[in-house]
């Protein structure tokens, strides 16, 4: 009787250890469904509020891209305007001619005293 | 003094830049607009002659956010957008330009700025779905890329002068860019590095030069449906050493700026803003070309049609054709410093403003005539080229520029002058024009294969008067008769007698039997006459024994 006693004690303790450490492990971080192209959006303004002339809401605010377009889930702004076209030349140096030609040059591009 | 602000880029480049970078960021990184509001600055001031900040409105107008709808939106409106960066109206101009809203007022004229949403744009859960596109259209992209590729290569972009946007290719099929890129330096999911070539005249992120599809893969692999290059027949040798574009572009169709003199008062009309009078162009054949005025009357849309076949450089190991870009300006030399430094373009406009307003202003410019009898002045003969330096060094004086250690010259090309009988030659490269002038190879606008050089046979280019060795090529603009100074095209491809790749042994027997030849066949004629005379004396002495 005792060893029945004590096995089911183990069995339930077993059980409940198990299920404590099943209840304290993190969900997996669940990946947005892929969707292809962009879904209807709501507009944001500048401080990421939302923008809807609808309902009359914020409806005198242009519209600002970068919290718009890069929301939470949507698109990395940052690594997007990391292209040169952005850039336009801001953060490089000129190249080795363009030192030694152009006293009024700040970079190779547009942005920094192209002619 | 100081030069273009972070503020005026935007107001005078605004207009062909996507938003982003330096148009929202300061060099250090911050916000222009939240920056200057938490620094205390004040809007249109000095702010310590900080260029990001000197004069800039910023808490005002706002900053301009990169605009993604501005290339993925079909129907995205640059007119209206460019029209609010012109009324200051920086944050509002995506709204402008996307359509989703009215815009008025101008921050720039002091009326308060009023948006009015298009609620028919809108669904019921205030949200949009615009027409957006993954890949810009060609349209997208030659709104910025369009007026600059006419100015300085020639280009039009269109089905009448290119083969592969008559097959209805786009831009973005050869300039890939994120997961479509194959380049593994700019591929990757969103990022916005778009597939370059290789342009002597541009230097932004030349470690991303020639990430875009060139000829050779796509006609190598079939890609897109491009038909696979054979060159059958053709040497090896000649696809090794020419580049694709020499052979398939061998006319230009509409004309570009070869020559851009930055010394002389243009007085053309339609040229718009005034300060653009600083600058007059010539086209491929030392004509005076109005190009501001033209882009004034009928736009890029009415290119007028002006074939020409290109200049050939040699570049890195390989032959292209190039638009070699010429100048004439005054410059300044800095002592102790490398290269030359300019004054400001205001300046030397403002100096001939004044010179032809009063002509006792600065009157040596009076001196600066017409030599080439085409209408246009230029700077050509000693005492002209004197003329623009005192002229430019009295006006820097009058208006307190501080000149110490410095001396104004005049350059035209290499030529480096500090007076008019003194100067120096400028280093450059052999394929440039003038180490101040920008080198644009032509890529674009190519031909059919039926219309490439050699498709008549090898003396397309192998013959007396063939354009590849024996054209006339611009080497200076004025000589000092006014007239254009001009080299042999094989001279600045830098073939000599002996062509430079060719060993000696292969020259030197094709040399010995070309001469061995003339030598034969002049003994065989020598012998035939000798034969005639021979018969003729024997024939007149049998009838002297008769």
């Amino acid at each position: 009787m005792k060893r029945v006693i004590f096995l089911a004690l183990g069995i339930l303790v077993t059980l409940f250890v198990f299920t404590l450490h099943a209840e304290n492990q993190k969900e997996p971080e669940k990946k947005p469904a892929p969707s292809g192209v962009c879904p209807p959006f709501h507009l944001k303004d500048e401080a990421g509020n939302i923008i809807d002339p609808i309902h009359n809401i914020n409806a005198d605010k242009p519209y600002s891209p970068k919290q718009t377009c890069g929301a939470k889930n949507c698109h990395d702004y940052n690594k997007i305007t990391g292209g040169f076209h952005f850039t336009q030349g801001k953060g490089e140096k000129p190249t080795e001619d363009m030192q030694k030609r152009y006293l009024w040059v700040s970079s190779p591009g547009n942005y920094g005293g192209n002619w | 003094m100081i030069d273009m602000t972070s503020f005026d880029f935007v107001t005078s480049c605004g207009n062909c830049h996507p938003g982003g970078g330096p148009l929202e960021y300061d060099r250090e990184g911050n916000r222009y607009d939240e920056y200057m509001k938490k620094q205390g600055m004040k809007s249109g001031g000095d702010n310590n002659l900080d260029g990001d900040y000197f004069k800039a409105k910023w808490i005002d107008a706002g900053v301009i956010e990169a605009d993604c709808l501005l290339c993925h939106m079909p129907s995205f409106n640059f007119k209206e957008r460019n029209k609010q960066l012109g009324n200051l109206n920086f944050r509002w101009a995506a709204t402008a330009g996307s359509g989703l809203g009215k815009v008025d007022g101008s921050i720039k004229d002091n009326k308060p700025v009023r948006i009015t949403y298009d609620t028919g744009k809108f669904d019921d859960k205030g949200m949009i779905s615009p027409h957006m596109v993954r890949e810009p259209r060609n349209d997208t992209c030659l709104q910025c890329h369009g007026k600059p590729g006419w100015k300085k290569r020639g280009a039009s972009f269109s089905p009448r002068t290119d083969v592969h946007i008559r097959a209805g290719l786009r831009c973005v099929d050869c300039h890939p860019a994120g997961s479509r890129a194959l380049d593994e330096r700019i591929k990757g999911k969103e990022v916005h590095q778009i597939g370059k070539g290789d342009d002597p005249g541009g230097n932004v992120r030349n470690d991303l030069d020639n990430t875009m599809l060139d000829c050779n893969y796509c006609h190598t692999n079939g890609y897109l449906g491009a038909p696979i290059a054979k060159h059958d027949g053709l040497p090896p040798h000649h696809v090794e050493k020419i580049a694709c574009q020499t052979c398939h572009i061998p006319f230009r169709y509409v004309k570009t700026a070869q020559v851009q003199v930055s010394d002389v008062f243009n007085k053309g009309p339609k040229i718009s803003p005034p300060p653009k009078r600083i600058w007059t162009f010539y086209d491929q054949d030392m004509n005076y070309w109005n190009h501001y005025g033209e882009l004034n009357m009928f736009t890029r849309d009415d290119q007028p049609t002006t074939p020409f076949q290109p200049v050939l450089i040699r570049y890195k190991g390989k032959i292209y054709p190039a638009n070699r870009v010429h100048s004439s300006w005054p410059g300044l030399v800095e002592e102790g410093k490398p290269g030359l430094n300019q004054p400001l373009m205001k300046d030397v406009f403002m100096m001939w403003q004044m010179h032809n307003e009063d002509a006792s202003k600065y009157p040596e410019l009076s001196g600066i005539v017409d030599d080439s009898g085409d209408g246009m002045p230029e700077v050509n003969k000693p005492e002209e080229i004197d003329a623009v330096i005192s002229s430019v060094r009295q006006y820097l004086t009058d208006t307190n520029y501080d000149l110490t250690g410095k001396k104004v010259v005049w350059v035209l090309n290499d030529r480096l002058y500090y007076s008019g009988n003194e100067g120096e030659k400028l280093p450059k490269h052999d394929f440039e024009a003038s180490p101040y002038a920008s080198v644009h190879k032509y890529s674009h606008d190519v031909a059919p294969a039926g219309a490439a050089l050699g498709s008549k046979g090898c003396s397309d280019c192998h013959s007396r008067d063939s354009h590849f060795f024996f054209a006339q090529v611009l080497e200076y603009p004025f000589g000092e008769d006014g007239k254009p100074v001009t080299i042999k095209q094989a001279d600045l491809l830098g073939y000599r007698d002996m062509p430079r790749d060719r060993k000696p042994w292969t020259y030197w027997t094709a040399v010995f039997f070309k001469y061995l030849t003339i030598v034969v066949m002049a003994g065989l004629i020598v012998h035939m006459l000798l034969d005639v005379w021979k018969y003729y004396r024997h024939k007149k002495g049998s009838k002297n024994e008769q």
